[in-house]
C-alpha cells in the first residue's frame, strides 16, 4: 500500500561487509523515514555507513556485503529486499535513481554520451520514440545548463569535471523518477563549480518537486539544500530532524561537535573544535551508545545502554541518553 | 623527436626497424665463409658455357651481391635491387628467393589467420566467461588449463599431435600442404585437402595461445568489472546483456588488441617449428632448411619477410586500437 | 610492503608462506628435484653410452627405469646426466638476461634524456625483430658448443622486455617522495640506484628471472629440436632431436618412451617453473595471499 507521506521506510537494517577478520557492521539495525517532496541530507564521516545506506537502495552492494534477515525498506509500500532480480532491475533507475560522485568513472570511457542516455532508455521499455528521447534529453540537458548538442557527441573524457557532473545528474533525471539520491556530488570540484551545481539542483528540486536525498560528510552543502537532515554515525542514527532544529538546536552532541567543526566566512576567530578521539573501530565496536568514548557529556548509562531514537518534540529525535542536558 | 606526432614517430621507429634488418642480412652475407658469388659463377660458367666474366656478372645480379665493389656501393645497390623485387637467387633452390616466397607466404598465412582466429575468439570468450561467473567451475578450469599449456612448448605439442594423429591413428596427414594428387585451384577437392592438412598445424598453433587470450581476458575483464562506469550501469537498471558487452567486454578487449599484433610476430617465429614438424611448406618451413643448408639469399629473403610482417602487424593493431579508443590519439 | 631486515627471518617467512599455498610448494620440490638430479645426478648416476643395438627402444623395464634408446642406452641416465646442461642453460641465460636488463633498464631510467631515447629506440627494434628467426641465425653461424655461449645468445634476445619494463619501474620510482629526498641530500645515482630503487624491484626481477629461464628452456629445446646446434646428446633438446628426425622412433611403437622422457621432463620442470613462480608473486604481493 503505496504511503503517502513517506516514499522510504527502513525498518531494522543491517548491513555487514565479510572481510577476512570477521564482519563489518557498515549499518547496523537502523530505522530511517524520508518524506515525500523534501530535500534530505544525511551527514557524517567517512566510514559512518552512508553510502552502503545508499548501495542498499539502489542494490549495488558489493559481493560481500550481507543483509539482516529482518530488515525491511519500503519503497512506496513496498519492500525492495523482497523482489527479484528482474524487478529490482526494472525499479533500478527508474524509480530511484542516483546521481554519483564527481571523481568517479561513472561513464563507460569508450561510448559517446548520447549512446549512455538512449542505452538506459532503450533497456527500460518505455516505448517512446528515439526522437522523442532526444528531445527529452535536450531538455533535461538545458535544466542542468549543458549545451546538448555539443556534450551528447562527446565523449566523456572530452568533458571537463563540472560539465560530467552535470550530465550525470541528467543522466540520473532521464526516466523521470520518484526519488534522486545525491552521494557527494560535488567533492573534488572546485568551490566556484560547486556553488553552481547546488544551484542546479535547488532549482530541480523545485521546478520538479522530487524527492532528494543528500548524501555527504560536508555539512555546507547539506546547510544550504536540505530541508530535513539525518545525522549519522558509525553505522547508526544520531539524529533525525528538519534542518533548523538541526542547526540551530542540536540535541545531539555529536552533532553539535560536527557543527563546531566547521568553519565559516562570518567566522568568529573563536576556536574551532574538532572532535575529539577518532571513529571506532567498525569490527569491535564500543559497549552502549558508539558514541561515548568520544563524548563530552558520557555518563555511566552511555557505556552500558543503547540509546533509541527519542523524539524531542516536533519529529525532532535524538538518540542519546543525555539530551536534556545538551540543551544550549 | 617531440615534435613529432605519435604516428609520424611510430613510422620513423619502423623504417629504421626495417633498415636494421636489413642490414643485419646485408651483414649476414658478407661474414659467411667461402665466396658465393664465385661459386655459382663457376656453375654458371659450366652451364652455360659463359666466360668468366660474363658468369660473375650474371651471378652478382642473381645473388644480389657484389663483393668486388666498395662496401658503400654494394649496400646501395643491394638497397636497389631489394626495392626492384630482386630477392637473390636460393643457392639450394636454384629458383628466385621472390617465388619462394610467394609459393610458401600463403600458407603461412592460411594457417596463421585461422590459428589466430579460432584462439581469440574461443580465449577471449572463456575468459570473459569466467571472469563474470565468478563462483562456478569454468574459472578454477579455465585457469588450470591456460597454467598447463604454458607450460608446454607448442613444438612439443605439435610432436604429440603428430605421433598420436598422424602416425598411430592416420586421421591426419603427415606433411604437405594438399594431397599430391589434388590439382591446386579453386576446386572444393583443393579446398578440402587444404583444411584437412592444415588442421594439425591450427590445433598446435592454437592450443597454446588459446590459453594465453583466455588468461589476459580473464584478468582484463576482471579489473573491467571493479571500475565504477559498471556499477553505475547495474543502478542504470541496463540489461546484463548489454552490461556485459558495451560495458565490460569492450573495455576489456581493447587492451587486448596490442598483444594482437605481439601475438602474430610470436606465431611467425613459431611457424618455424610447426612447419618443420609438420611438413608444411610455409615461410617457416623454408627458413628451417634454409638454415640447414646455409641457403644465405633464401634466408636473408625469409627473415626480411618476416620482419616486414610484423612491423605491419604491430602497426595495423595501433591503427586499430587507437579507433577503439577514443582517448588515445594517433594524429 | 614491510620486509624484515634478517635475512634469515625473511627467508623463513617466505618459506612458511611458500608451504601454504599448495601450487607454489608444488612447484619448489620440483624445482629442488631437478636441481639435485643435475649437481648429484650425474655422480650419482653412472651413464654407460654401450651400444647394444638388439636393445634398442625398450620400453621401461627394471632394468632400464624409462626404456632404451635407438642404440639401447639407458634413458634415465642420459636423462640425468643431460639435465645438467639443460638447467644450466636456463639459469645462464635468466642470468645473463637479467643482469644486462638491469643494467640497461636502471641506466636509462635514472639517466634519462638522449642516452635514454637511443636505449628506448634500441629495445622497440630488438622486440620488433622476430625473436627466433634471428637466434636460429646467430646459433647457426657461430657454432655454438658448449651451453654457456648458448644461453649468452639466448640472453641476448631475452633482456629488452625486461629492460623496458624496469625502466618503466624506475621512471614511476623517480617520482615518488623518497627518492626525490636522496636527490635533495645530494646522494651519488648509485647510492639511489642500490639502496633505493633496487629492492623495491626485486620480486619483479625474481619473477622475471624464472620466466627467461622458461623461456630459455622453450627455446633451446626448440633450437636443438631441429638440429640447429649440436650439444651433447643427453641433451634433452638432442634426444628429441633423434627421436624424431633421426631414428625414425616416432614410427616405433614401443620407442614411445624415447620420445616421450625428454618431453615429460621438460614440461614437468617448465610446470614446476611456473608454479614456484605464482609462489614468488604471493611473497611479495601480500594481496595476493588467500
Amino acid at each position: 500500500m503505496p504511503d503517502t507521506e513517506h516514499i522510504l521506510r527502513i525498518k531494522d537494517l543491517r548491513v555487514e561487509y565479510r572481510v577476512r577478520e570477521g564482519f563489518v557492521k557498515s549499518v547496523d539495525d537502523i530505522d530511517l523515514d524520508i518524506e515525500k517532496g523534501k530535500f534530505t541530507a544525511i551527514i557524517g564521516e567517512s566510514g559512518c555507513g552512508k553510502s552502503t545506506l545508499n548501495n542498499v537502495i539502489m542494490d549495488i552492494l558489493s559481493p560481500n556485503a550481507v543483509i539482516g534477515k529482518n530488515s525491511r525498506v519500503f519503497f512506496n509500500g513496498e519492500d525492495l529486499l523482497k523482489l527479484d532480480r528482474e524487478r529490482l532491475r526494472q525499479f533500478r533507475w527508474r524509480k530511484a535513481a542516483m546521481v554519483f560522485q564527481a571523481a568517479q568513472n561513472a561513464l563507460n570511457p569508450l561510448l559517446k554520451v548520447s549512446e549512455q542516455f538512449l542505452d538506459v532508455i532503450e533497456d527500460h521499455e518505455t516505448g517512446e520514440k528515439k526522437r522523442e528521447s532526444l528531445q527529452r534529453i535536450n531538455k533535461l540537458l538545458e535544466l542542468v545548463k549543458l549545451d546538448s548538442r555539443r556534450v551528447l557527441s562527446s565523449y566523456p573524457h572530452e568533458l571537463s569535471g563540472g560539465m560530467r557532473q552535470r550530465t550525470i545528474i541528467a543522466l540520473a533525471l532521464v526516466l523521470d523518477p520518484e526519488f534522486l539520491i545525491l552521494d557527494e556530488p560535488t567533492t573534488a570540484l572546485d568551490i566556484i563549480t560547486q556553488s553552481y551545481i547546488f544551484d542546479i539542483l535547488t532549482d530541480i528540486h523545485n521546478r520538479l518537486g522530487l524527492t532528494m536525498a543528500l548524501v555527504t560528510h560536508d555539512i555546507s552543502a547539506a546547510a544550504r539544500l536540505a530541508d530535513n537532515v539525518v545525522v549519522m554515525y558509525a553505522g547508526k542514527i544520531m539524529e533525525t530532524g528538519d534542518i533548523h532544529s538541526i542547526f540551530n538546536s542540536s540535541r545531539h552532541p555529536y552533532s553539535r561537535g560536527l557543527l563546531n567543526a566547521m568553519p565559516s566566512i562570518e567566522g568568529e576567530t573563536v576556536k574551532k573544535k574538532p572532535i575529539p578521539g577518532s571513529p571506532p573501530d567498525l569490527l569491535n565496536k564500543p559497549p552502549g551508545c558508539v558514541f561515548h568514548p568520544r563524548c563530552g557529556l558520557a555518563g555511566e548509562i552511555c557505556a552500558k545502554e543503547e540509546p533509541g531514537l527519542e523524539d524531542t518534540g516536533g519529529g525532532h529525535k535524538t538518540a542519546c541518553h543525555k539530551w536534556r542536558e545538551a540543551l544550549p | 623527436m617531440n615534435r613529432l606526432t605519435p604516428l609520424q614517430k611510430k613510422i620513423f621507429t619502423s623504417l629504421i626497424t626495417v633498415f636494421v634488418a636489413l642490414s643485419f642480412t646485408f651483414a649476414l652475407m658478407r661474414l659467411m665463409p667461402g665466396d658465393i658469388v664465385d661459386e655459382w659463377a663457376r656453375e654458371l660458367q659450366v652451364q652455360q658455357g659463359l666466360t668468366y666474366q660474363e658468369a660473375y656478372k650474371i651471378a652478382t645480379t642473381r645473388l644480389n651481391y657484389d663483393p668486388s665493389v666498395p662496401l658503400p656501393l654494394q649496400y646501395a645497390r643491394y638497397i636497389g635491387g631489394l626495392l626492384k623485387g630482386n630477392l637473390g637467387m636460393s643457392l639450394n633452390y636454384r629458383i628466385p628467393v621472390s617465388t619462394i616466397i610467394l609459393k610458401a607466404l600463403p600458407w603461412t598465412l592460411f594457417v596463421a589467420s585461422l590459428a589466430l582466429l579460432v584462439s581469440f575468439t574461443v580465449g577471449v570468450f572463456l575468459g570473459m566467461l569466467a571472469a563474470w561467473k565468478r563462483k562456478g567451475f569454468l574459472d578454477p578450469c579455465v585457469t588450470f588449463y591456460a597454467s598447463l599449456t604454458q607450460a608446454i612448448p607448442n613444438f612439443l605439442f605439435a610432436l604429440i599431435l603428430l605421433v598420436v594423429f598422424a602416425v598411430r591413428l592416420r586421421w591426419f596427414p603427415l606433411r604437405g600442404a594438399y594431397d599430391i594428387d589434388v590439382v591446386p585451384g579453386f576446386n572444393l577437392a583443393f579446398f578440402l585437402s587444404a583444411f584437412h592438412h592444415a588442421v594439425l598445424p591450427v590445433v598446435a598453433f592454437t592450443f597454446q595461445t588459446l590459453g594465453g587470450w583466455a588468461l589476459s581476458m580473464r584478468a582484463s575483464a576482471m579489473s573491467v568489472l571493479g571500475e565504477d562506469f559498471v556499477m553505475v550501469a547495474r543502478a542504470k537498471g541496463l540489461k546484463e546483456r548489454r552490461i556485459a558487452v558495451q560495458y565490460v567486454g569492450r573495455n576489456a578487449i581493447t587492451p587486448l588488441i596490442t598483444s594482437l599484433a605481439i601475438a602474430i610476430g610470436g606465431m611467425l617465429g613459431g611457424a618455424i617449428f610447426i612447419e618443420t614438424i609438420f611438413g608444411y611448406p610455409g615461410v617457416g618451413f623454408f627458413f628451417g632448411t634454409a638454415i640447414a643448408t646455409r641457403d644465405f639469399t633464401l634466408i636473408q629473403g625469409l627473415f626480411l619477410i618476416t620482419t616486414l610482417a610484423i612491423i605491419i602487424a604491430n602497426f595495423a593493431a595501433d591503427i586499430v586500437y587507437s579507433k577503439l579508443d577514443k582517448r588515445v590519439k594517433l594524429e | 610492503m614491510i620486509m624484515p631486515r634478517n635475512t634469515g627471518k625473511r627467508l623463513l617467512e617466505s618459506f612458511t608462506i611458500i608451504k601454504h599455498n599448495r601450487r607454489a610448494f608444488f612447484g619448489l620440490c620440483v624445482l629442488v628435484f631437478f636441481i639435485l638430479m643435475a649437481t648429484a645426478g650425474p655422480v650419482v648416476i653412472p651413464l654407460d653410452m654401450s651400444q647394444d643395438f638388439l636393445m634398442r627402444f625398450q620400453g621401461p623395464s627394471w632394468a632400464h627405469i624409462l626404456g632404451t634408446d635407438f642404440a639401447g642406452r639407458d634413458i634415465f641416465q642420459q636423462l640425468v646426466h643431460g639435465s645438467t646442461d639443460v638447467l644450466t642453460i636456463a639459469f645462464a641465460t635468466a642470468f645473463f638476461g637479467s643482469f644486462i636488463a638491469v643494467l640497461v633498464g636502471l641506466s636509462a631510467g635514472l639517466v634519462g634524456g638522449k642516452f635514454d631515447m637511443l636505449m628506448m629506440r634500441i629495445i622497440d627494434i630488438f622486440l620488433t625483430v622476430p625473436n627466433f628467426p634471428i637466434m636460429i641465425i646467430f646459433a647457426s653461424i657461430f657454432r655454438i658448443n658448449d651451453p654457456i655461449s648458448f644461453a649468452l645468445v639466448l640472453a641476448a634476445w631475452s633482456w629488452p622486455g625486461l629492460a623496458r619494463a624496469l625502466r618503466a619501474q624506475v621512471l614511476s620510482l623517480k617520482h615518488k617522495e623518497f627518492v626525490e629526498v636522496s636527490r635533495v641530500m645530494a646522494m651519488p645515482y648509485r647510492h639511489i640506484m642500490f639502496k633505493e630503487a633496487l629492492p623495491g624491484l626485486m620480486p619483479y626481477l625474481m619473477i622475471n628471472f624464472i620466466d627467461m629461464a622458461r623461456g630459455a628452456i622453450t627455446a633451446s629445446v626448440g633450437i636443438m629440436l631441429l638440429g640447429l646446434v649440436p650439444l651433447s646428446v643427453t641433451n634433452w633438446g638432442m634426444m628429441l632431436n633423434f627421436a624424431t628426425f633421426q631414428t625414425g622412433a616416432i614410427y616405433v611403437p614401443s620407442a614411445l618412451s624415447y620420445l616421450l622422457s625428454p618431453m615429460l621432463a621438460i614440461i614437468l620442470f617448465q610446470y614446476g617453473l611456473i608454479c614456484f613462480a605464482s609462489g614468488v608473486e604471493e611473497i611479495f604481493d601480500p594481496r595476493l595471499r588467500s
